[in-house]
């Protein structure tokens, strides 16, 4: 067994760190029956604010852990510079393999990993979006390890969440405990909807002033429904399901009861399976069928790429490095984790041998599942897991188990202990400048010693306080703003069933034609 | 000497009530190689329908179309001038070792992977006893028409490669996914290619019903063309429309619909040798 010690956000031997000196004194001042009250306090806020986060079918607060964590100024100039980097190399990455290839002929990456990837989609092949875009939004996980180093975990492409938690952690703590934000100065979160909204415009096509944005959501059994919701009413725009859009010409419009509406740019929440049934699952009510002829012709901009899964696919995560000196010509900023990449023969011996000590992560998973850590399994799940690598290499990765750092956490008795955190900052990019979220998503395991922080795994969150350079980026005390401030929509969104230009396409049915079968009906 | 071959390819769909949408992507524009040259395409589509074209990540050129007005029928008209040649072959002798080098099996990825439709059989032969690579060509290309009886309407549009050999039946389609099977099987990277196959006498001016066609290419050593449907060597009677890992990457139509409830497709093909 591996012997490891996590590092500690706040305390090296018991002892605060300068950086949370005050707050510390401001924490130890608290007491449990207190925290106790506070914690009701925060969770009748949220419940009043409809904050919440479906767990296994079950509706519930997001619970944000009531003491912050905070970065320092070097500490997040170095991440913030990281993370550009890697969005960077990562958007060229994209646009090769969905365009010329050039890194397959260069040997960088080799080919059969990209091209078994399942999220590699050839029909994505040749869209060019009109600003260049691919990764709109992402959010990179960052862990620090038992020495200290921040490092990447994984790159999340696709549509990452947690992003309104962030929001909403900040105002939720300004509400519950407003006196730990008296010494610090800190960066402000609120700039995100504008943000994301800025970045949406401009990847819109022929580069109109007021172009048409929409935020297609799955419907409200998505467990990140509230986020769908949230971001579209904070940017003011149309919050919409595949049904309440339709293609026609190449052109996607939406119903409105005032007629029907072009669209500019989507941001979709919905995975790429489920966009389009003319290439993707044909049986999907959730998608538009024509959409991706529609981004392929530049009628419409579908934010992020379709296909993006390919460059955050666990199996690509330990070339990231290499790409970075690929296309960049740099050394990586922020290092990756150890990986292990059992394709190669005497690495799969060595991770077999090892496996008790080893974390073992399937490349398509997501959300904390089908992760096996090697320590704390049993011998039967080590021995399964041995076998399931060794028969799909392609499907696994391994890693060195990594103590992730902890943090002061208040638990459910009101004292304050360690808990296991990881960090996920968002980053927006709008074609001339990727711009990171002073701020994120830090998520924290509420069970003692578990290091699967997920909130997809009954983790929780954390308020992550950014520490200002200078007075100039400071905004040291959260705004507290009305909902209200959008202007009631003009319009609303109609169901289908009243559209005034198609029927609405309820049942889908595939025609196809065989080959060299004349006159057979296939049905 | 060249062959100038104009091909008509029509589709119709008929149904038995109104379709309200229908989206659409055919794949039936031959395409230029140094073999063959397109001198002329044209598709039509009847509700009048604008077409968009782009070529997709096989090379092949697509047409799509919706048709938004409720309708009845379907109809898609696909008309191509097309100059064939008998294609020139590179060198055919990559060794059993050379098919083995990891560069080759890396670029070649796609090709040597089952799929749902090109999913593992199992032949009563042994293709990596054949002397080389060609040699195993040549054996496949006549043993695949004693293995399966051509039988129109023995399978379907979905029928992997498994369906037909269980049932020793199929059309083009199954024995291009069956010989695609036995070749990755072996090591023999393989592509699905889709096209038009000319059956006449080739008198000039004669239009002959033909077929929407499928057929083999194998890499050893070069990429090799063959036709285990018929055995016969692909020349200039076999226009090249789409090259893909199974059906599923080339079908030549293909496209959803709401509303109407059953169909009937009609397809026919002629082709005439004009030169």
């Amino acid at each position: 067994m591996v012997q490891f010690q996590a590092q500690d956000e706040f305390l090296v031997d018991g002892q605060p760190r300068e950086l949370v000196t005050e707050l510390w004194s401001e924490l130890t001042k608290i007491q449990s029956t207190e925290w106790i009250m506070k914690a009701k306090q925060r969770d009748l806020y949220l419940a009043m604010q409809g904050i919440t986060f479906t767990l296994s079918g079950i509706e519930r607060p997001l619970p944000v852990d009531l003491i912050p964590r905070i970065v320092e100024v070097a500490e997040w100039n170095h991440l913030e510079k990281g993370i550009k980097q890697r969005i960077k190399a990562l958007e060229l990455f994209l646009d090769d393999v969905y365009g010329k290839q050039q890194l397959f002929a260069d040997r960088i990456v080799p080919k059969s990993l990209i091209v078994t990837s399942e999220h590699f989609h050839r029909s994505a092949h040749g869209i060019k979006p009109a600003n260049g875009v691919r990764i709109h939004v992402s959010g990179i996980d960052i862990v620090r390890d038992q020495q200290g180093v921040l490092r990447v975990l994984e790159d999340n492409l696709r549509s990452p969440s947690g992003v309104s938690y962030v929001l909403e952690n900040r105002r939720t703590m300004a509400h519950v405990v407003p006196e730990l934000f008296n010494e610090y100065s800190i960066r402000s979160v609120d700039e995100y909807p504008e943000r994301l909204l800025a970045a949406l415009v401009a990847a819109a096509p022929d580069k109109k002033s007021h172009p048409n944005v929409v935020v297609l959501t799955p419907g409200v059994h998505n467990s990140a429904h509230f986020e769908h919701a949230f971001l579209a009413r904070r940017m003011g725009v149309e919050l919409v399901e595949g049904r309440d859009l339709y293609c026609k010409n190449n052109q996607i419009f939406m119903r409105t009861t005032k007629g029907s509406e072009l669209v500019d740019v989507i941001y979709r929440r919905i995975d790429d399976d489920f966009l389009d049934p003319i290439h993707f699952k044909p049986d999907s009510v959730l998608g538009i069928p024509g959409v991706i002829n529609a981004a392929r012709s530049n009628n419409v901009a579908i934010a992020n790429g379709i296909g993006n899964g390919v460059a955050d696919d666990k199996a690509l995560y330990p070339y990231v490095p290499k790409l970075i000196e690929y296309y960049l010509n740099e050394q990586p900023i922020i290092p990756n984790v150890d990986t292990f990449d059992l394709q190669l023969p005497d690495v799969m011996a060595f991770v077999l041998k090892n496996i008790s000590d080893l974390v073992v992560k399937p490349v398509a998973g997501s959300g904390g599942y089908g992760i096996t850590i090697g320590p704390r399994a049993t011998k039967g799940e080590l021995e399964e897991v041995a076998k399931e690598i060794s028969s799909n290499p392609r499907n696994w990765i391994a890693q060195p188990l990594i103590a992730l750092s902890t943090c002061p956490t208040v638990v459910e008795d009101g004292t304050i202990a360690s808990r296991h955190i990881d960090f996920r900052p968002f980053a927006v990019n709008d074609g001339k400048e990727i711009w990171v979220l002073p701020g994120g998503l830090t998520r924290v395991a509420l069970v003692a010693g578990n290091v699967v922080v997920n909130s997809s795994q009954g983790g929780g969150s954390k308020d992550t306080w950014v520490l200002a350079e200078s007075e100039t980026d400071v905004k040291s005390y959260p705004e507290i703003f009305e909902e209200s401030l959008i202007d009631p929509l003009d319009h609303e969104v109609v169901p289908p069933t009243v559209g005034p230009d198609v029927l609405p396409i309820t049942r889908m049915q595939q025609q196809e034609e065989q080959q060299q079968q004349t006159g057979v009906n296939n049905a | 000497m060249a062959w100038r071959l104009s091909v008509t390819h029509s589709t119709s769909f008929q149904y038995e009530s109104e379709v309200s949408a229908s989206f659409n992507e055919a794949r039936m524009t031959p395409v230029n190689t140094p073999d063959q040259f397109v001198i002329s395409h044209d598709l039509k589509v009847n509700p009048f329908s604008t077409v968009f074209s782009y070529k997709d990540y096989f090379g092949t050129e697509v047409k799509a179309f919706d048709v938004q007005t409720p309708h009845t029928y379907l109809e898609i008209v696909s008309q191509s001038l097309v100059e064939t040649n008998i294609p020139a072959l590179g060198n055919l002798n990559a060794s059993w070792d050379d098919l083995q080098s990891d560069v080759l099996k890396n670029d070649l990825r796609e090709y040597l992977s089952f799929t749902e439709l090109v999913n593992p059989i199992t032949p009563p032969f042994e293709l990596r006893l054949q002397d080389t690579p060609l040699d195993a060509i040549h054996f496949l290309n006549k043993a695949m028409r004693e293995q399966i009886t051509y039988l129109p309407g023995s399978t379907n549009v979905y029928s992997p490669a498994s369906e037909a050999w269980e049932k020793r039946a199929g059309v083009c389609q199954d024995f291009t996914h069956a010989s695609l099977s036995i070749l990755r099987e072996a090591g023999i990277p393989a592509r699905y290619v889709s096209g038009y196959l000319y059956n006449g006498s080739g008198e000039i001016g004669e239009q002959v019903i033909g077929e929407s066609h499928s057929w083999v290419e194998a890499w050893v050593g070069h990429w090799l063309p063959f036709d285990p449907t018929n055995g016969n060597p692909v020349a200039e009677d076999h226009i090249l429309v789409a090259r893909g890992r199974d059906y599923h990457d080339v079908s030549p139509l293909k496209g959803i619909f709401s509303g109407g409830r059953s169909r009937k497709i009609e397809v026919t093909v002629s082709l005439t040798r004009i030169a």
